[in-house]
């Protein structure tokens, strides 16, 4: 039998529903996340120091 | 027997090809350790505020300007409310002319204005999008999903795995849309076109930068505490209110000290006019206490297990039903106005829904202050009212949620619509009166100048409110194994 609470309705509302479920996509660690977001700061601060000569504007 | 039927599968199943290529954060195999929960939050905190310092490459030239009150932008009197300084303004802050045209000229333009605080946006930088793109994703897959248009059914796991999937596809569109937009308004400088090689570097970074938050988003959410999109919003106005508070040049506090030793006008020190104030200290403590208060207001319906005589259970009303949603979609709409006057040269259309900010403003134009106040109040209930209807929060709804799940209020007969009856009376009641209250406060707040804005205040304590409740939990549920059975783990 579930317990009642947990099919209780939501109490409130959120703007963004967040549900733990496990999907169907490309299972990535939580430490990639952190890798990839290293790479784009790295990329965004190299376009700061190289842009200009690289790209000319 | 032949009532099993095979129910038609959602539309949206038509994504799963992509939604099966995105990659996607996994889910904790075993148990977060309450440690391990706080360093996750902790970085994901620290990368958004690196982020929000690197500003983006290839911008306009943004004159530089001392921010005397600390808020990130340059403060003028935006007489036309345009959003940009023209031949006339007046600056509230020193800033160095470089080409010489008398104005102050922007690298990136202000149209947000308070709903900066709650896209938790940083101008010119890499977060300039911020939360956004999350936020629309979010809002329109609640529409689409509360007003049935999808034929997703969040009852169930698998529905619920790919509405997850899809709300993040649609966020990374979003986020590319949205950058496309900034360049294309010319919020850049007006020579970057949209496909020249700059304008697309532009959309580029603003898109990799959505990303990186909608993956932070996801981490916190999975291994943190609460939600990356929370704990942004909560960690930029936290930071705008202690730098307006303590910074050495402007700071209420500091002043105030200096002031009383040196004998100076104390009362001058709760008005001072265009900078963060004593009043708005005040205003800020005030709020904070109101808002937690109201946060915890609720109205319990005792309901009673069908088919187990004895099983008893309370379905908790809150008073704010529909939280802080009703101003910022409000707000939403106020900056689109805003938008809108500027591009039509009529600063009218806006006039009454722009905030005004501080005594020093309500008092140059109280009528312009209860115009505001009125709009705001009627426009969250409004809102309110609409958000319960369109996302499935209505008391019919929740009565045939309730109704399926076996429930029912003891004393009234077991039926759908008497329950629908009965919660109607207490739902649409809390959601008005809960949207007025949240408009209310929100432009009260903007009106004594509270620190970081009304709404960034009234959204920052419902989020540390309910992150404190569960750290809270979490840290029972560690300190004594055995508690963690009553949660249900």
């Amino acid at each position: 039998m579930p317990r009642p609470e947990e099919r209780m309705p939501p109490t409130g509302a959120g703007l963004i529903r967040y549900f733990q479920e496990e999907g169907s996509g490309v299972k990535i660690s939580p430490k990639s996340v952190i890798v990839f977001t290293a790479a784009v700061i790295v990329f965004v601060i190299l376009l700061h120091v190289a842009g200009a000569g690289l790209l000319g504007f | 027997m032949d009532e099993v039927k095979e129910k038609p599968r959602s539309k949206l199943y038509a994504l799963d090809p992509i939604i099966r290529r995105l990659p996607e954060v996994a889910v904790p195999k075993r148990r977060v350790a309450f440690k391990e929960r706080f360093i996750w939050t902790g970085v994901a905190l620290i990368i958004f505020y690196l982020m929000s310092q690197i500003p983006l490459y290839g911008i306009a030239q943004r004159e530089p300007f001392v921010d005397t009150n600390g808020n990130g932008v340059f403060d003028f009197i935006d007489a036309n409310g345009n959003g940009v300084m023209d031949p006339g303004e007046t600056a509230l802050e020193p800033f160095t002319d470089l080409n010489g045209n008398g104005v102050w000229d922007a690298g990136a333009q202000n149209f947000f204005g308070q709903l900066r605080y709650v896209l938790a946006s940083h101008a010119g930088s890499l977060m300039e999008l911020g939360i956004g793109p999350i936020v629309t994703a979010g809002i329109v897959m609640q529409l689409l999903v509360g007003s049935k248009i999808v034929g997703l059914n969040l009852s169930e796991s698998e529905d619920r795995a790919l509405f997850t999937g899809v709300q993040k596809f649609l966020a990374i569109i979003m986020a590319v849309f949205e950058g496309s937009m900034l360049v294309l308004a010319g919020n850049y400088g007006k020579n970057v076109g949209l496909f020249s090689p700059a304008g697309l570097l532009l959309v580029l970074q603003l898109t990799l930068g959505a990303t990186v938050v909608i993956y932070l988003d996801e981490v916190v959410s999975k291994y943190g505490f609460g939600s990356g999109v929370s704990l942004f919003i909560a960690g930029g106005v936290a930071m705008t209110v202690v730098w307006e508070a303590l910074n050495p040049a402007t700071g209420v506090i500091p002043n105030i000290i200096g002031t009383v030793l040196s004998n100076g006008d104390f009362i001058a020190e709760f008005f001072r006019p265009h900078l963060p104030n004593m009043m708005g200290l005040i205003a800020t403590i005030l709020i904070f206490f109101i808002v937690v208060y109201a946060e915890s207001m609720r109205i319990e319906v005792p309901l009673a297990y069908g088919r187990f005589g004895g099983v008893r259970g309370r379905y908790p009303i809150r008073f704010l039903y529909t939280s802080n949603i009703p101003v910022i979609l409000a707000l939403t709409v106020f900056a689109n106005l805003k938008i809108f006057a500027a591009l039509l040269k009529a600063p009218w259309i806006s006039y009454y829904t722009d905030a005004p900010n501080g005594l020093a403003q309500v008092a140059a134009d109280p009528i312009r202050a209860i115009i505001y106040l009125i709009i705001l109040v009627l426009a969250s209930m409004g809102f309110a009212y609409l958000w319960v209807h369109m996302t499935g929060m209505g008391p019919r709804d929740v009565a045939k949620q309730l109704d399926e799940s076996g429930m029912l209020i003891p004393g009234f007969r077991r039926d759908v619509r008497v329950m629908e009856w009965v919660l109607s009376r207490y739902i649409m009641t809390a959601a008005l009166l809960g949207g007025a209250f949240v408009g209310f406060l929100s432009a009260g707040a903007d009106f004594l100048g509270a620190l970081g804005s009304g709404t960034g205040i009234l959204l920052t304590v419902g989020i540390m409110y309910s992150l404190y409740q569960e750290i809270a939990k979490e840290q029972v549920a560690e300190m004594f194994p055995a508690v963690r059975r009553l949660f249900g783990e």
